[in-house]
């Protein structure tokens, strides 16, 4: 049986290392195209493009303290990059940026408050998403797991003090869940064969 | 923009051409249906003669049960070293050379062939020969990565570039399905073993599951089929190569029946 424990999520750089690995876990296919981008006044994280193009800015408040800000950065983070998606789409064709689709904000942060969760419900997924996360361990592995707010109650309804613990995608704790299964029809008396001899070189 | 040899084959002679309109709807035909075909991306080297003969040999099979089957091939030489000659071969099986350069152009070339094959269902399977590198230099997810299928021994060695292989697609197309074929093993045990293996390191290190299908052998079947440039299914259909090529097909096109049906 795997243990799971919380523990402390680290450094903002590794928090953001971490999460860069982590981003599959949204379920969004996001590339990330640069990290620690000098924005208006402050760092942009993580800049991501979507599959459709459009520019994600992902601000990471690595302490509590630091949530009640994140929504007006991430807002005008947003905007400063949309004003620039033009210029890279053209000085960087191969980014895929499709200049023309408003960029939106992912906000990370251990947990959210009402004021940011409702001002972020306003405003709507197609600009702004908020993410919790959790640095947990499983086993001997260790990891951040990401919930989209919207997976959670709504502001005012009794929520968990705790996000629901899901398995990790990078930890053993999926060996709960049976591994596929190996399908072949084939037993071993369907296998007796002449042995080649030599074999040929492969790659 | 000629994406495929067959685009330009009317430079290098006539008769190649006229061959090939006879087997090629016309160009004219309208291109926008959406491919009905299911599409299987199979990374081979440009040099992996034994995987390419495990894919042609599927496909073949594939046929034998009753579908239909194209292989794609985006190669640098012609002839390929790969392939037998590019051509509608036994059974209807054809082989389809490509001039793409990269994955976005080797897609717009299934997209066309998709889009120029008369007759198409949901049944008909599109392998697609991917280089690995590829795959490494994609940026974007790719609708070749949604179904692609990985040939790999039971060694240490080919199980670790399969997992390397297995992590480069999935990180690049979160949703794709990475299939794994054993081939080697001698017995079905040590299939299984290596299966499970490989799916657990998947599961740890991408957090995406792998699925099975099958065993294959290395019969001597296999590489006097590579060197005579015929399908074990026809030329030795008995053999122990044969069955298990054949169970493999059965799997894919189990899966693909499974797919249809939603």
């Amino acid at each position: 049986m795997v243990e799971f424990a919380r523990i402390p999520p680290g450094s903002a750089k590794a928090i953001r290392a971490e999460a860069r690995e982590q981003l599959g876990q949204l379920g969004q296919g996001l590339r990330v195209i640069a990290e620690d981008v000098m924005g208006l006044t402050s760092s942009i994280d993580l800049l991501a493009v979507d599959p459709d193009g459009g520019l994600v800015a992902i601000l990471i408040a690595s302490e509590p303290d630091q949530e009640p800000a994140l929504l007006g950065r991430g807002i005008a983070h947003r905007a400063w990059a949309d004003q620039r998606a033009k210029d890279w789409c053209t000085l960087a064709p191969e980014l895929a940026i499709a200049w023309d689709r408003p960029a939106r904000c992912i906000l990370l942060a251990p947990d959210f408050g009402e004021e940011t969760r409702l001002a972020a419900r306003t405003l709507g997924s197609d600009t702004v998403l908020l993410v919790r996360y959790l640095a947990l361990r499983a086993g001997k592995e260790t990891g951040l797991l990401l919930e989209p707010l919207a997976h959670l109650p709504e502001p005012g309804r009794a929520a968990p003090s705790e996000p629901t613990i899901k398995p990790l995608p990078r930890s053993p704790t999926q060996e709960m869940d049976p591994l596929p299964e190996f399908r072949s029809k084939l037993a071993d008396r369907d296998l007796r064969t002449q042995r080649a001899p030599t074999p040929l070189p492969a790659g | 923009m000629a994406r495929n040899l067959s685009d330009v084959l009317h430079y290098f002679g006539p008769e190649l051409a006229e061959a090939e309109a006879q087997v090629r709807p016309a160009e004219d035909a309208p291109r926008a249906e959406a491919p009905a075909c299911r599409i299987i991306g199979v990374p081979i080297g440009s040099r992996d003669v034994v995987r390419a003969a495990f894919a042609w040999n599927i496909a073949v099979e594939v046929v034998r049960l009753g579908g239909r089957a194209t292989i794609l091939c985006p190669d640098e030489t012609s002839p390929s070293p790969l392939w037998p000659q590019a051509s509608t071969g036994p059974l209807g099986v054809a082989l389809r050379p490509s001039l793409a350069q990269n994955l976005d152009e080797l897609l717009a070339s299934a997209q066309d062939w998709a889009a120029n094959t008369a007759h198409k269902s949901e049944s008909d399977l599109l392998l697609v020969r991917i280089p690995p590198e590829w795959i490494s230099a994609a940026v974007a997810p790719s609708p070749l990565l949604d179904w692609v299928l990985l040939f790999t021994s039971s060694e240490e060695a080919n199980l670790q570039e399969a997992l390397a292989l297995t992590r480069n697609v999935v990180d690049r197309h979160p949703g794709a399905r990475v299939g794994i074929t054993i081939h080697g093993a001698q017995s079905r045990e040590e299939a299984e073993t290596a299966f499970g293996n490989l799916a657990r390191a998947s599961r740890e290190k991408t957090g995406r599951d792998v699925r099975s299908y099958g065993l294959l052998v290395d019969d001597l079947d296999v590489y006097r089929a590579i060197v005579a440039q015929r399908p074990i299914g026809l030329a030795h259909p008995q053999s122990p190569a044969a069955r298990a090529l054949r169970d493999v097909a059965e799997l894919l096109l189990g899966d693909i029946e499974e797919d249809a049906r939603g």
